[in-house]
């Protein structure tokens, strides 16, 4: 499938993302063995701390793009791109893990939700990146709705530290952390210590590919509403049957000429 | 997979990723080609290089 937005990078890690993912759903789902108490359910263990992770991996992105943003030494529009980018693709894993969690509770709790501190903080921080999210579209002049948006998402990130540390804070239905717990070793073993790592990379793999492609997306609307106003401006001066100005020719020819707006298929 | 709670999250990922993925490639392709019919447009509206101008050394 070809888009405007793959280059070599991004084939290249679609294509690690898809043989680690067909890696880990035949180690998990098949070949490494169940629980002594859970039985077959761990295997979802394989998928929902993963998500969980990288969701928290988009949020921190989103903030440090937008402190970098922020930052007047390196203000640069690609930050915000970035921010936009990585906090999107958050949101994408952050509803994975409500929904792979909430398959998970329904057999080892009894229900399918919970007004339990994780979960419940973890909703919270999907509705502040979806209000982030929704605030990027507001439209306005481009370097203000960046500042406005750096500075909403840096608000939004507070959620993440609390929503992390919600398990040791207070006394919660979710477990712990399973892998990294200061003082003690992991509480998993075997192949399914192996899966379990080999998930974490597989979804590393394929959030990685998602924020290049999105990324490159953001890039690319960008130039589209730059070349809105210059293209309008062409069909105003052509209603009006006006001459053009030496200034807006020069504009043209820089438009069309420009290696940066030639698009390949 | 045995147990169907494991194969509905399993489904319920790959979905939700499914779905998004699908979403950038479509994205992309309708933009790619929005901004090279635009760049087609512009390439019309603007002048002919002046003579002597923009022509490969011989």
């Amino acid at each position: 499938m070809s888009s405007p937005t793959a280059t070599r990078a991004t084939r290249v890690v679609g294509i690690a993302a898809l043989v680690t993912t067909a890696l880990v759903v035949w180690l998990g789902g098949w070949f490494s063995p169940p629980a002594v108490q859970m039985g077959d359910l761990v295997r979802l263990i394989y998928v929902h701390p993963a998500m969980a992770t990288y969701c928290y991996v988009g949020f921190g992105l989103c903030a440090l793009g937008s402190i970098a943003y922020l930052w007047p030494r390196t203000r640069s529009r690609r930050w915000d791109q970035f921010a936009a980018a990585s906090a999107e693709v958050g949101v994408i894993f952050c509803v994975g893990t409500l929904v792979t969690g909430s398959i998970w509770a329904r057999p080892t709790w009894g229900v399918w939700w919970t007004w339990d501190a994780r979960l419940t903080l973890t909703a919270l921080l999907l509705a502040v990146f979806l209000g982030y999210l929704a605030l990027r579209r507001a439209g306005g002049d481009p370097a203000g709705r960046a500042k406005r948006c750096s500075v909403v998402a840096l608000l939004c990130f507070i959620v993440v530290p609390i929503d992390h540390e919600a398990t040791s804070w207070w006394a919660t239905l979710h477990q712990g952390d399973t892998l990294f717990k200061v003082g003690q070793s992991p509480t998993i073993h075997g192949w399914q210590l192996v899966t379990m790592l080999l998930s974490f990379v597989s979804f590393g793999l394929v959030f990685a590919w998602m924020v290049m492609h999105r990324y490159a997306l953001e890039v690319l609307e960008d130039r589209f509403e730059d070349d809105a106003v210059v293209s309008a401006l062409v069909e105003r001066r052509a209603e009006g049957g006006a001459t053009r100005s030496p200034e807006l020719s020069a504009t043209l020819s820089r438009s069309a000429t420009d290696p940066r707006r030639q698009v390949s298929s | 997979v045995s147990n169907s709670y494991v194969l509905a999250g399993y489904l319920a990922a790959g979905f939700i990723i499914g779905v998004y993925v699908l979403h950038l490639f479509r994205r992309g392709r309708v933009l790619g080609r929005a901004l090279r019919e635009r760049v087609e447009i512009l390439a019309q509206a603007s002048p002919p290089p002046a003579p002597g101008r923009g022509s490969e050394p011989s």
